[in-house]
């Protein structure tokens, strides 16, 4: 079971795509950002999704300072389109905190959460 | 004070302060910046790598969220000059020539603001119908709060807000019918009244773990250190505000062209409950403040002040609460869940009711400039960026078609082609 703590702008829409696309192998929690970014700190959560209106800032600013920009990685912003593959690649990387910009929650999210149970399936890694 | 001379120089000691700010690591307008910042500082990270990281998070923030919004109104919106700042003060290693570099770069972006603005109004029919865009904008923000309860709550929450908003307008409404605008006026209050409620309901929900401050302590007494450094741009903040020469982000920016400061005011302190726990928390782990404070309730006083003297103190006082504060902030923050939660909502609302009217309002601007064609334009573009995956901010969308269509109507006027 993957476990994912979600917080930010859409939080609730997060949490129902992680769910959606988790197929059964996700457990999703709302919180705030501090407490998301400590949860992965403490290995409570295995992830952390946030998203605000540059995905940098209250979507990823607390845990950057909590976990380090090592674990931290923004994957859209304003005025760019996501990559979906990049999305991909920084869950294989071993990336754990994920910064998102609200408008392009409904692309990234579900390509995020199957790579995240993919992995968790193959390797028997988070 | 109206001088474009001590405009430019009021812009420039911005630039220089924030510039030297961000160099100093004392304060970083990008909040996700911030906290990368501290990296610097373990050696994890050197300047060209958080310039470079600065420059790739406020590139599109800047072209596609503020600029269109600025170059509409001759308003500079503060992304522009702080998040350019940012980068620049981390880049440049020299103190005084990152502050020069600042005071140059800002200087120039409220230079070619106004350059592009007036070279609009020589562009018509740009300008006469600019207002259009803005109006429903106006009558929607009582809404604010509504979006905000049916982010944080839902339908049925919203609903009653929905009612509640409506009922404190309307007897807002008559009760201020003898003032200008008791229209408006009303809005304010009904907007307030339901904010109100909100934050009540948010200070109700309590955390299970008891606080623990001992983690910000010593971030809290090195904000506070640089106060000096921080007051002061508090007080230029304010000061520009009070002369309508820059906004805090796209609604108050389209109030203050509407002339109406006290519907932007409304929107900057509004926009506090949204931004006080990102900033203050952002903020809080990691010892370095942002040059607007919570935004944008310094700018909120500006608008309200319009002596400049009064602006200034104003705004360095607000500082100063904010350092006196920061402590009850951290505990806020941590013991009270519903207050980030309403941050999110209240962030989000900022989102929902702007794109909805302005959207409406760019439809009727577009249409009373271009016609039928006008109107088909800017839904036209709109659903073709919301297909792409929204790379222009929606907000913006609007006001880029507008202008659009207006360079081809101004053409073909030019050209004597029938509307």
């Amino acid at each position: 079971m993957v476990k994912i703590a979600v917080t930010g702008i859409g939080k609730e829409r997060i949490a129902e795509l992680a769910l959606a696309s988790g197929g059964g192998e996700v457990q999703v929690e709302i919180k705030t950002d501090l407490e998301a970014a400590f949860a992965v700190k403490a290995k409570q959560a295995d992830y952390y999704i946030g998203a605000c209106q540059s995905g940098a800032g209250g979507a990823l600013g607390v845990a950057t300072a909590i976990l380090g920009s090592s674990d931290a990685v923004r994957l859209s912003g304003t005025g760019t389109l996501p990559d979906l593959e990049e999305v991909a690649q920084a869950v294989r990387e071993g990336r754990h905190a994920f910064g998102i910009m609200h408008s392009h929650i409904e692309s990234v999210v579900p390509v995020l959460v199957r790579e995240m149970v993919e992995k968790s399936k193959t390797s028997g890694q988070v | 004070m109206h001088s474009e001379v001590i405009k430019l120089a009021l812009f420039g000691l911005l630039g220089l302060l924030s510039a030297v700010t961000a160099n100093r690591t004392v304060a970083i307008y990008q909040d996700g910046l911030r906290t990368s910042v501290i990296e610097l500082w373990a050696g994890v990270k050197t300047r060209r790598d958080l310039a470079a990281y600065s420059y790739k998070v406020s590139l599109g923030f800047v072209l596609v969220y503020a600029l269109p919004y600025s170059l509409v109104t001759g308003i500079v919106m503060i992304h522009i000059i702080c998040l350019g700042t940012d980068t620049i003060g981390l880049r440049i290693k020299n103190s005084v020539v990152a502050g020069l570099a600042g005071a140059t770069y800002a200087i120039g972006a409220s230079a070619l603001v106004s350059s592009i603005f007036l070279g609009l109004r020589h562009l018509p029919p740009a300008i006469p119908n600019l207002h259009l865009i803005w109006a429903p904008l106006a009558y929607s923000l009582p809404l604010l709060g509504v979006a905000t309860a049916s982010e944080q709550r839902g339908f049925r929450a919203a609903l009653y807000t929905f009612v509640l908003t409506m009922s404190v307008w309307a007897l807002a409404a008559y009760g201020l019918h003898t003032f200008h605008d008791g229209i408006l006026l009303g809005g304010v209050v009904a907007l307030g009244v339901t904010m109100a409620v909100l934050v009540a309901l948010a200070l109700r929900e309590k955390s299970s773990a008891p606080a623990d401050l001992s983690f910000f302590e010593d971030k809290i007494a090195r904000v506070r250190r640089n106060w000096l450094w921080l007051l002061p741009i508090g007080a230029v903040i304010a000061v520009l505000a009070s002369q309508r020469w820059i906004g805090g982000e796209p609604i108050q920016v389209a109030m203050l062209s509407l002339h109406q400061n006290y519907l932007a005011a409304a929107v900057a302190i509004f926009s506090v409950f949204g931004y006080l726990p990102v900033q203050g928390m952002t903020g809080l782990v990691s010892g370095i403040w942002n040059q607007d404070g919570y935004p944008d309730w310094f700018l909120a006083v500006g608008f309200l002040v319009s002596n400049p003297i009064g602006a200034a103190v104003g705004g360095a006082a607000l500082m100063g609460f904010e350092l006196v504060s920061l402590r009850w902030v951290a505990r806020l923050l941590t013991t009270r869940p519903g207050i980030t939660s309403l941050g999110h909502a209240t962030r989000g609302a900022m989102d929902v009711v702007p794109n909805l009217a302005v959207l409406a309002g760019g439809v009727t601007a577009a249409s009373t400039t271009g016609g039928p064609a006008g109107a088909l334009a800017v839904v036209g573009l709109y659903i073709l960026n919301d297909k792409k995956g929204r790379p222009v901010v929606p907000l913006a969308v609007p006001v880029f078609a507008y202008l659009l269509v207006a360079l081809a109507a101004g053409v073909a006027k030019h050209l004597g082609v029938p509307a």
